[in-house]
């Protein structure tokens, strides 16, 4: 006695719709993950960026925010920066900061950083130890 | 079960796992960038405190290495190491020499077991890092005077 043709199909038909399901169910977990990983990065930027100090920090590391919503200005950031830390800690965040921009012999980012290494009172602060002052913190 | 059935089932399956999915990478991910931008708060004064022990006067240095918090939590443990490391510093920015060998004989008594050339071979690494301007070496009684590494050029 052969099974009936009628049950064979609809069994058939079961496995297909169960693989269907599965294919399914699996692409939904693999775009659900993909999603998850774009946001769950995105809120980690947002939440450990919260602070003057870690956005003063990611641009001295990963340089201007591009992208991120809400980021406010650099001087903002530096004048909290210096109410957290002070002087003369927030006074050389913000060399620092000017060391970065530097370029050549000449130009507003040399006269700021000139300007607050004067400021530190900090026993070399021509062109020659700002350049070994920018060489120090790219390293 | 019914067509209207087997799709609602199948909406249900494929919703679950979507959100299981999504869940399971945005906590993975997330917790992961989190420790990595977590550091970048402590970014700033890091690089001031290399930048300054390069190149601010020793005063300042000196305050600087004095305002440094013990290590805490997880690194507790080497209070006792950071405490010996920290000596050294502040030995090559000390005013006068007669302080920079007590703070060098202090950091002798920190290092039990160490014999006193290794203490003076460390505090002439860290004296290393200073580029203090020519003319301006330091030295202690029992150390060589010392010029540091890469000394800036005198002014034209």
């Amino acid at each position: 006695m052969g099974s009936h043709p009628t049950a064979g199909r609809a069994s058939e038909k079961r496995g297909f719709l169960f693989l269907l399901g599965f294919a399914c169910a699996l692409l939904a977990a693999g775009t659900g993950y993909s999603i998850g990983v774009a946001q769950g990065v995105r809120s980690a930027w947002q939440e450990g960026l919260d602070t003057p100090l870690a956005r003063v920090g990611y641009r001295m590391t990963v340089g201007k925010p591009k992208g991120l919503d809400g980021f406010p200005s650099l001087e903002d950031d530096l004048v909290s920066v210096q109410a957290v830390l002070g002087h003369p800690k927030g006074t050389m965040v913000r060399l620092a900061m000017a060391l970065q921009d530097l370029d050549g012999n000449a130009g507003p980012a040399l006269t700021k950083a000139t300007n607050m290494c004067k400021q530190l009172a900090w026993p070399r602060c021509d062109a020659v130890a700002l350049r070994r002052m920018k060489r120090a913190l790219e390293k | 079960m019914n067509t209207r059935g087997r799709v609602l089932l199948l909406g249900l399956i494929v919703a679950a796992s979507g959100a299981s999915g999504f869940g399971c990478g945005y906590e993975w991910k997330r917790k992961r960038a989190l420790e990595f931008v977590g550091n970048l708060a402590r970014v700033p004064e890091l690089k001031v405190a290399d930048l300054a022990y390069a190149f601010a006067p020793s005063s300042q240095v000196r305050t600087l290495i004095e305002q440094e918090p013990p290590p805490q939590g997880e690194w507790a443990h080497t209070a006792k190491k950071v405490e010996l490391l920290r000596k050294l510093r502040l030995a090559v920015v000390a005013a006068a020499p007669s302080e920079r060998n007590a703070l060098l004989a202090e950091a002798e008594v920190l290092c039990k077991g160490c014999k006193p050339e290794s203490i003076r071979r460390m505090f002439q690494l860290y004296a290393q890092d200073r580029l203090v301007p020519p003319g301006d070496e330091i030295m202690c009684n029992s150390c060589a005077p010392y010029r540091a590494r890469e000394p800036l050029p005198p002014l034209d």
